[in-house]
C-alpha cells in the first residue's frame, strides 16, 4: 500500500433501478482503525451499496478505488483478489456441502491458497496439510469443530451464521463486508458472534449494516447513517444522536 | 416471382409457428420452464383433430377439438404432475420431458403413426391468383388466424389487467402473489392456453404439411428456435421469431435445398452470438 | 459418523474388487453375446457419465450428451471408409472435430443457466442431426457409414475378435473412470459443486466461475467423444440414430434413474437398468418406450436422488448419506417436507441455488421486515438467475 492510500474509498457513487435512485452520490472512505456500522432505515439501499462495493452491479455514477486500485470497473474476481469479502444476508452457503468444504472453498484468495502449481486443482483436495491446519484452526474460533463433516443444510440456523462468519475470515481478508451478521439469532449466539465482530472491528477494516443500535454502538464508534440511498451522517454515536436529520428518519420510523 | 411466392409461404409457415412459440412463451416466461410436451401436444392436436375430421367430416369442428382436448391435456398435466414440483424450474421441465416421452410413444400406439393428411375443408379450398401464380386460400387462412390470434394476445397483454399481471409476473413472479392474484391458478390458465394454441396449431399445421410422428421432436425444435432468436418470454419476440424462422425454412429449401435443415440454425447462431438473450430478451 | 462411514468405504472397495475381478474373467467363460451387452453397457454407460458430469456437478441438464460421440464417430468413420487415413491420426483427428465444436457451443451455453441451457443444448443437438442427416454426399445420410473395421493392429489380447474388443473396451471404460473420479474427489470437482450451489458465492470467493463451467462442458464432451470411440469401433458403423432427441433422453433417463448426484455409481446402475429394460421390454411390448416415460416420471416425482438412493439408505443408514445430521431447526428438510415433490435436499433440487422464500424469512428475523429494495441482491441470485 502506497503512503496516504485510503484502503477503500467510495466516491459520489450511484445506482438507479428503473427510475429509483437507489443509492444516491455516496462518498464514504475507511481505512486501517476506521470500522464503520452503517444504519439506516429498510429500503435505504445499504445492501445495494455493498452490492456495488462488492461489484455484482456495475455503476452508475462514480467511483471505488480499493487500496489505491480503482475497481469501478474491476471484476468481483479482481476485488476478492485485493483482500476484500463479504457476508450476505440470506445465507448463501453450499448447502449441499459439508463445513469443511464450504471452508476450503473459501480460502481461494488467501497465503493458503494453490501450492500444487498447475495440476494442483486436480489432486484430491484433502491431501492439502496446511490447508486443512487452517480449516481446523476457523473451526475451533467458530466452534464449529464437531460439524465439520456435516452438511450445511443440516445445520440450524444460527451455525449457518457461525459458518457464514468463518467463511469470512478464513482467508485472512483486508476489508470485510458484513451484511446484517445478527439477523435471526438467538440472544446466547449474538453474544457470540458480537463479540467475534468486536474482535475483528479492531485487528481489521469492517463495514457492517446492523440494524440494532445498542450492538452497533459496542462495534465501534464510526457510524454511517444511509437514507433515500443518500449518506445523511457519518460521525460518532453522539454526533449522529443529536443530529437533526437523522433524528428526523427515526421518528418517522417510529 | 418464385421470391415472393416462397416469401407467402414463409409467412404460411410462420403462422402456424407463431401460435406455438405464443404458448411456449408465456409458460416460459411466467412460469420459467420449457415445456418440452408443447411439440407433443401439436401433433396429438393434429392427430385428434383428424380424426374429428374424418368422423364427422367438419374440419373447423376438428380444429375446436384438438384445441379442447390439449387444453384439457395441459391443464391435467399442471394439475397433476407439474403443481408437485412447482418452484425447482429443471425439474418441472423433466416432467414435461417425460410427457413428451410418454406422449410420442402413445402417439404411435393409437393413431398408428403413419403420415396422415388432413383435407382442406370446402370453404378453404382454391386459389386466388396473385400475378402469375396462385396463392392457395387456405394458406392466407392460416395467416388471418394467426394475426388474428396476435392481435387478442397484443390487447390483452397491453391493454388489460389480466395482461397487465402476468406482463409483470414475466418480469418478477414475486409481483404477482403481492398482487393478491391466485398464482396457482393464472400458471394453469397459462398452461392450459398454450395447450389450446398448441392443439390448433397442430391441426392447422398438419393440414398445411401433414402429420407423421417424429414431427413433435422437429416442431419443438423450431418453436425453440423462434423463442431463443426472439427473446425468452417476450410477446415482440415470438411474431419475429417465427417470421425469421418461416423465411430460413422456405428460402433455405429454395436457395440450398440439401442443407436447408442445417440454414434453419445460422440464425439462431448469430442471435446467439451478438444478443445471448434473444433479439427482445430481457436485461439480465 | 466413524462406524458408517468406515463400513461403507469397505463395502465399497469390496464390491468394486470384485466387480473388476468379475470382468476380467468373464471372457473365459461367456458366450458373444454376454460380452456383447457388456460392451454396450460400457459405452452407453460413459455417454450416461457424460451427462451425469455435468447434471450432477454442475447442475446443468444437457440434451447433446451424444453429439460429441457422434462427431467422433463420424470422422473416424469417414477417416477409415472414405480417405484411408490411419488408425492413430484419425482417432486425434476425430478428437479435435468433437472437442472444437464442444468448445463453441460450450462458450455459447456457458452465458445460460438452469433451462436455458437445456433448451440451447438440443437445439445445438439438432444442428448436428440434420447436418449428419443431409449432408448425404458425405454422410450417407440416415443409412450413415457401414464396415468400420477395428484396427488389427490391436488384436493383441486373444485371436477372439469379440475378447479383444472386450478387453480394449474394459481397458479404456477403467481409465476413463478413474480419471472422473480423480476429478471429481479432486479439488476442480470441490469447484464445481461449489457453482452448482452457488454461482453467485463463488464469483465473490474470486472463483472465475465461466472458465470453470466451460472447462467442465469440455470434460462432458472428452467423456463422450472417448464413448464415440468405443462406440464406432464396436458397432462397425454410425448413423444419426444415436443422436436423435430419443437417444439424448436416454441418457438422462439413465442417470436420473440411476441418480443424479452419484455421478459415477449412479450413472453405470442407471444405465444398466435402463438398457436392460429397453431389452427385455422390448421383446415383450411395442410400447416400451411408455413404460420407461412412466418410470422416469414416477422417479421424478417420488425419488428424485435416484435409484441409488435405496443402495445409500442400506449402507448409510437412514439418513441415506455421510455425516450425521445435527440437532435444532433443520431448516432445509422441514421446509422440503411441505413440498410432496421434494426429496431430501439433494439430487434433483440442485439446479435452485439459494434465496428460497424460506430463507428470506429465516434471516430476517422477528419483527425485522425486509424491504424490497434492501434485497435486491439476494433476491436476484434466487429469482432471476434460474431463468
Amino acid at each position: 500500500m502506497k503512503e496516504g492510500t485510503k484502503a477503500l474509498v467510495v466516491e459520489g457513487v450511484s445506482k438507479f433501478f428503473g427510475g429509483v435512485r437507489a443509492v444516491d452520490q455516496v462518498s464514504l472512505t475507511l481505512d486501517t482503525g476506521m470500522s464503520t456500522v452503517m444504519i439506516g432505515p429498510n429500503g435505504a439501499g445499504k445492501t445495494t451499496l455493498f452490492n456495488l462495493i462488492a461489484g455484482v452491479y456495475p455503476l452508475d455514477e462514480g467511483r471505488i478505488t480499493l487500496f489505491g486500485e480503482d475497481i469501478s470497473k474491476a471484476s468481483i474476481q479482481r476485488r476478492s483478489e485485493l483482500g476484500l469479502v463479504r457476508t450476505y444476508q440470506t445465507c448463501n452457503l453450499f448447502k449441499e456441502l459439508t463445513v469443511e468444504e464450504n471452508l476450503y472453498l473459501s480460502l481461494k484468495n488467501s497465503p493458503w491458497r494453490a501450492s500444487g502449481g498447475l495440476l494442483e486443482p486436480f489432486l484430491p483436495w484433502t491431501w492439502d496439510k496446511k490447508r486443512k491446519e487452517r480449516i481446523w484452526e476457523i473451526c475451533q474460533v467458530m466452534q464449529l469443530e464437531d460439524l465439520k463433516d456435516t452438511l450445511v443444510l443440516n445445520m440450524s440456523h444460527g451455525q449457518q451464521r457461525q459458518l457464514e462468519l468463518g467463511m469470512a475470515i478464513i482467508s485472512d481478508p483486508k476489508i470485510i463486508l458484513f451484511d446484517e451478521p445478527m439477523a435471526g439469532l438467538s440472544p446466547t449466539e449474538r453474544v457470540f458472534i458480537g463479540e467475534l465482530i468486536r474482535k475483528l472491528a479492531r485487528e481489521k477494516i469492517i463495514l457492517v449494516i446492523e440494524h440494532d443500535m445498542d450492538f452497533a454502538l459496542r462495534i465501534t464508534d464510526r457510524i454511517a447513517v444511509l437514507d433515500h440511498g443518500r449518506l445523511i451522517k457519518v460521525g460518532t454515536p453522539q454526533e449522529i444522536q443529536s443530529d437533526q436529520e437523522v433524528q428526523k428518519i427515526y421518528k418517522l420510523q417510529g | 416471382m418464385i421470391y415472393l411466392s416462397t416469401f407467402l409461404n414463409g409467412l404460411t409457415i410462420a403462422g402456424y409457428l407463431f401460435l406455438m412459440a405464443l404458448g411456449l412463451n408465456l409458460s416460459f416466461g411466467l412460469m420459467n420452464i420449457v415445456n418440452m410436451s408443447h411439440g407433443t401436444m401439436y401433433l396429438a392436436g393434429g392427430f385428434i383433430g383428424w380424426t374429428v375430421l374424418t368422423k364427422t367430416g367438419s374440419w373447423f369442428l376438428g380444429l375446436l377439438s384438438a384445441g379442447a382436448a390439449m387444453g384439457v391435456f395441459a391443464f391435467l398435466e399442471d394439475l397433476f404432475f407439474l403443481r408437485r414440483a412447482r418452484g425447482n424450474m429443471t425439474m418441472e421441465t423433466l416432467i414435461t420431458l417425460s410427457v413428451s416421452i410418454i406422449g410420442a410413444d402413445l402417439i404411435v400406439g393409437i393413431f398408428s403413426g403413419r403420415t396422415r393428411q388432413v383435407k382442406i375443408p370446402k370453404l378453404l379450398q382454391g386459389a386466388f391468383p396473385v400475378g402469375d401464380f396462385y396463392f392457395p386460400k387456405y394458406n392466407l387462412f392460416i395467416i388471418l388466424f394467426a394475426v388474428f390470434f396476435g392481435l387478442i394476445f397484443w390487447y390483452v397483454l397491453k391493454r388489460t389487467k389480466i395482461g397487465m399481471i402476468i406482463r409483470a409476473g414475466v418480469d418478477d413472479q414475486e409481483i404477482v402473489s403481492t398482487l393478491g392474484i391466485d398464482i396457482k391458478l393464472l400458471f394453469s390458465a397459462i398452461f392450459t392456453l398454450s395447450g389450446i394454441l398448441a392443439g390448433m396449431a397442430g391441426m392447422i399445421g398438419g393440414t398445411f404439411q401433414n402429420l407423421v410422428s417424429g414431427q413433435d421432436s422437429s416442431v419443438m425444435v423450431y418453436t425453440l428456435l423462434i423463442v431463443i432468436i426472439g427473446g425468452m418470454g417476450s410477446f415482440e419476440g415470438a411474431i419475429f421469431g417465427s417470421l425469421i424462422i418461416g423465411m430460413a425454412f422456405t428460402f433455405g429449401s429454395l436457395l440450398a435445398p440439401q442443407f436447408s435443415q442445417f440454414f434453419l440454425f445460422a440464425p439462431v447462431a448469430i442471435v446467439l452470438v451478438f444478443s445471448p438473450r434473444g433479439i427482445f430478451g430481457k436485461g439480465r | 459418523m466413524g462406524g458408517s462411514s468406515k463400513r461403507a468405504t469397505l463395502v465399497k472397495r469390496a464390491g468394486l474388487g470384485l466387480l473388476a475381478v468379475a470382468l476380467l474373467v468373464i471372457p473365459l467363460f461367456s458366450s458373444d453375446f454376454t460380452m456383447t451387452m457388456i460392451i454396450r453397457y460400457m459405452y452407453y454407460g460413459l455417454l450416461t457419465i457424460s451427462f451425469g458430469f455435468l447434471a450432477g456437478e454442475l447442475g446443468l441438464f444437457s440434451l447433446m450428451t451424444p453429439v460429441s460421440l457422434t462427431l467422433t464417430g463420424y470422422t473416424i468413420g469417414l477417416c477409415q471408409t472414405k480417405f484411408d487415413i490411419p488408425f492413430i491420426p484419425s482417432i486425434f483427428l476425430a478428437f479435435l472435430v468433437s472437442m472444437s465444436f464442444a468448445a463453441l457451443c460450450g462458450w455459447m451455453a456457458d452465458r445460460s443457466q438452469g433451462v436455458s441451457f437445456l433448451m440451447l443444448t438440443l437445439v445445438f443437438s439438432q444442428l448436428v442431426y440434420s447436418l449428419a442427416l443431409q449432408w448425404t454426399s458425405m454422410t450417407n445420410g440416415t443409412t450413415g457409414l457401414l464396415g468400420i473395421r477395428f484396427p488389427d493392429a490391436l488384436e493383441i489380447f486373444s485371436e477372439n475378435t469379440k475378447v479383444n474388443h472386450y478387453y480394449w473396451t474394459l481397458l479404456i471404460f477403467g481409465l476413463t473412470i478413474f480419471l472422473v473420479y480423480r476429478l471429481i474427489t479432486s479439488s476442480y470437482g470441490l469447484r464445481l459443486r461449489g457453482i452448482k450451489n452457488s454461482e453467485t458465492r463463488m464469483a465473490a470467493l474470486g472463483y472465475h466461475t465461466g472458465l470453470l463451467k466451460w472447462s467442465a462442458f469440455m470434460v462432458s464432451s472428452l467423456i463422450s467423444s472417448i464413448a464415440g470411440v468405443l462406440f464406432v469401433y464396436n458397432t462397425g458403423m454410425i448413423n444419426p440414430e444415436i443422436m436423435t432427441l430419443n437417444s439424448s433422453n436416454q441418457a438422462l433417463i439413465s442417470s436420473i434413474l440411476g441418480g443424479v448426484d452419484s455421478v459415477l455409481l449412479g450413472s453405470i446402475v442407471g444405465t444398466v437398468i435402463n438398457r436392460t429394460l429397453e431389452l427385455t421390454l422390448g421383446s415383450l411390448t411395442r410400447r416400451y418406450a411408455t413404460i420407461v416415460g412412466a418410470l422416469f416420471l414416477a422417479i421424478i416425482l417420488l425419488m428424485p436422488e435416484g435409484l441409488i438412493s435405496i443402495a445409500k439408505k442400506l449402507v448409510y443408514g437412514k439418513d441415506g448419506r455421510p455425516g450425521r445430521p445435527v440437532g435444532g431447526t433443520v431448516q432445509g428438510q422441514s421446509a422440503e417436507a411441505g413440498d410432496g415433490a421434494g426429496g431430501t435436499g439433494a439430487g434433483l433440487r440442485c439446479v435452485t441455488p439459494g434465496g428460497s422464500p424460506e430463507e428470506a424469512l429465516a434471516s430476517g428475523g422477528p419483527g425485522d421486515v425486509v424491504s424490497s429494495n434492501d434485497t435486491e441482491g439476494t433476491e436476484e441470485k434466487g429469482g432471476k438467475m434460474r431463468r
